[in-house]
């Protein structure tokens, strides 16, 4: 048995620190590596992630956080099309800080077939090289859809899917940018 | 609210570890897929490294190395648009110009490699999560 989880003080030197520079935080090791000696590539969770790599903008290893998440319906028309629809919106004051207006991580996927499908096609739009195969839903994140409101939209091109519902699922999380 | 214990950290049946979970649920008992937190989640817990934009002007390449934790392998996710209007799918309707790639430098940097071959400038926003590859 090794110890796996470290809450306070660290000193580990594999992660730069010492008895003279400690770092404070949580940190798990994988199962069977002393967290105390772990290396970077031997950690499960840490709060010490910072990256000062020019032009990096560093979530700090932030947990996604599923602000909403369900689904909304859509029904193609007899071409496949669904226009331009919203998916869901929510108040901007939710991820507004210091009177800045964020993007929330936006995630969404498309019932492969209509109702409670239980396959579903990946976010984005495909077609195969001969146009001949066509899935998937485009969707848009839109942190200024109205002077309130930001939202998730989706769209389908002429997808082969003529006058059926189906369902896009959705995750509003955090971090945001 | 919660009527079980939420957080646990030690010893959970044979493992020693730390968990958390759910409100109103109760972390001795439930199953890892019912927690929030688990680290008996052998690949790692999924922390986001990255999650901002990338710009590139017209018919260039813009490289972006961020730090891989260790060498682990990160997964790799971009839209097309800018922070605040981002899509998915719709670059791979209009355009096959631009592409993005995710790549392994050295033990300490990976390395965004964002194409443009388009006439005018493009931004992509880019999600990078530690470990959460194979």
């Amino acid at each position: 048995m090794v110890d796996r989880v470290l809450l306070g003080k660290n000193t580990n030197s594999n992660l730069g620190y010492s008895s003279e520079s400690p770092g404070y935080g949580l940190w798990v090791s994988e199962d069977g590596v002393n967290v105390e000696s772990a290396t970077e590539a031997q950690l499960l969770y840490r709060t010490d992630i910072a990256d000062s790599t020019s032009g990096v903008v560093s979530a700090n290893g932030a947990i996604m956080g599923v602000k909403y998440r369900g689904y909304t319906a859509v029904t193609t028309d007899a071409g496949g099309t669904v226009a331009l629809t919203v998916v869901k919106s929510w108040p901007k004051t939710d991820f507004t800080v210091g009177g800045t207006v964020y993007t929330p991580l936006c995630l969404a996927q498309m019932g492969k077939t209509g109702g409670a499908a239980t396959t579903q096609y990946g976010g984005g739009w495909h077609a195969s090289s001969g146009g001949g195969i066509k899935a998937g839903m485009l969707y848009f994140v839109n942190t200024n859809y109205s002077s309130t409101h930001s939202a998730l939209l989706c769209q389908l091109p002429a997808s082969g899917l003529a006058s059926t519902t189906h369902r896009i699922y959705y995750a509003i999380c955090y971090p945001a940018i | 609210m919660a009527t079980g214990d939420r957080v646990l950290v030690g010893e959970k049946g044979s493992d020693y570890g730390l968990w958390v979970s759910k409100p109103g649920g109760d972390v001795l008992s439930d199953a890892d897929v019912d927690l929030l937190f688990s680290s008996e989640n052998a690949g790692g817990i999924g922390q986001i490294l990255l999650f901002q934009q990338v710009d590139i002007p017209a018919n260039s390449t813009t490289t972006q190395n961020y730090n891989n934790r260790g060498g682990g392998k990160t997964f790799f996710y971009w839209w097309s648009g800018s922070s605040a209007s981002y899509a998915a799918g719709a670059q791979f309707l209009t355009s096959a110009a631009i592409t993005c790639s995710n790549n392994y430098v050295n033990a300490t940097t990976n390395q965004i490699v964002a194409v443009n071959g388009l006439n005018s400038s493009a931004s992509l926003t880019v999600l990078v999560i530690n470990k959460a590859a194979a």
